[in-house]
């Protein structure tokens, strides 16, 4: 039952986060990424067009429950270098957008509860994944 | 009742839809004269609105690496329209009086000039508080008076403060913020952006 709420959440948030951004010119999400200040422009383009359909697919993934080891460690993995990125620039005192459903929302602290929020639940959800044999839910 | 008499004179005139429409036309009239200090062509396709504080090192970044070529290649080709908000942050000791030299010098034609001097001597005036030192350095005697005498007055005053409430309005809380405006969609950009990354955003708004 766990497994099965922890899937429907994340796997709902990441359609989201595909859809915001998917559904308005790539370059806008690549303003976002340039904001952080860490890439040069090519790997911001290369993100920004690619970034989106991964949440995409994760997104499909998780709600599906396919391959849930795999597809819960990459939710994992990737919500702990969002993570990581978003306290770096907060802590460098940074005023950013966050970039995680579309622009206009500052990166701040509830943001960053947020995704603290979902990384633990990735996390649960591997650490279960792994223990239980999961299948299908 | 000075005032008493005045505003019944204004609901008399008001009975008069010329007079009423003629009224209105000066307000909105006097208001618009001193709140656009737009760059380019107001027709072009996309207008971008950036607030930004003379005193923020990354508003001056952006002046620097990215505003500077897009007036170049976008703004000076009529495909978008600038327009500069004074958003000084209270955080800024000189910021205000910097937003101030920087409206009186667009009055007589030299806002450009006059921003570029307080970018460049940015960590200079920063420091001792000798803004006018760095406003004026690109004026006339003559201009560097006016811009003064402009500078001090409550007008001026009243006009950053209506920028700063516009800024509020579209939520901006930090500076730099551009607001992207392309068919009635507004997009806000919050913080410095390379050039590129821009122009490849504006340019696929311009193909659309």
């Amino acid at each position: 039952m766990i497994v099965r709420i922890l899937r429907f959440i994340l796997g709902a948030v990441f359609l989201y986060a595909a859809y915001t951004k998917l559904s308005q010119p790539w370059s806008l999400f690549a303003l976002s990424i340039d904001a952080y200040q860490l890439l040069p422009d090519y790997a911001v383009f290369a993100v920004a067009r690619t970034l989106p359909w991964l949440e995409l697919a994760l997104g499909l993934l998780l709600l599906a429950g396919w391959g849930l080891r795999w597809v819960a460690t990459a939710t994992a993995l990737i919500l702990a270098t969002f993570f990581t990125l978003m306290l770096r620039s907060y802590g460098k005192g940074l005023a950013i957008d966050c970039g995680c459903f579309g622009v206009g929302e500052s990166l701040s602290v509830k943001t960053l509860i947020r995704d603290g929020a979902l990384l633990a639940a990735a996390i649960a959800l591997t650490v279960m994944a792994f223990k239980r044999n999961v299948r299908i839910q | 009742m000075v005032t008493a008499y005045g505003n019944d004179k204004i609901k008399g005139m008001l009975r008069f839809p010329a007079i009423s429409i003629a009224l209105a036309a000066l307000v909105v009239s006097a208001f618009a004269a001193f709140t656009t200090k737009g760059l380019g062509q107001p027709n072009a396709p996309i207008t971008i609105e950036l607030f930004s504080d003379y005193q923020c090192p990354s508003c001056k970044n952006l002046h620097d690496q990215t505003v500077n070529q897009l007036i170049t290649d976008y703004v000076h080709k009529g495909k978008v329209y600038l327009v500069h908000r004074e958003f000084p942050l209270p955080q800024h000791q000189y910021a205000r009086i910097a937003a101030a030299y920087a409206s009186a010098a667009y009055r007589i034609g030299k806002y450009e000039q006059v921003g570029n001097a307080l970018f460049e001597r940015q960590a200079s005036w920063t420091a001792t508080g000798k803004v006018d030192e760095a406003a004026t350095s690109v004026l006339t005697p003559a201009e560097a008076r006016k811009v003064r005498d402009l500078a001090k007055q409550p007008a001026i005053e009243e006009e950053i403060n209506y920028e700063v409430g516009l800024g509020r309005n579209a939520d901006v809380n930090q500076t730099p913020t551009m607001i992207i405006i392309h068919k009635g969609k507004k997009y806000p950009i919050k913080s410095m952006v390379t050039y590129t990354v821009l122009k490849q955003f504006v340019d696929d708004l311009l193909k659309k």
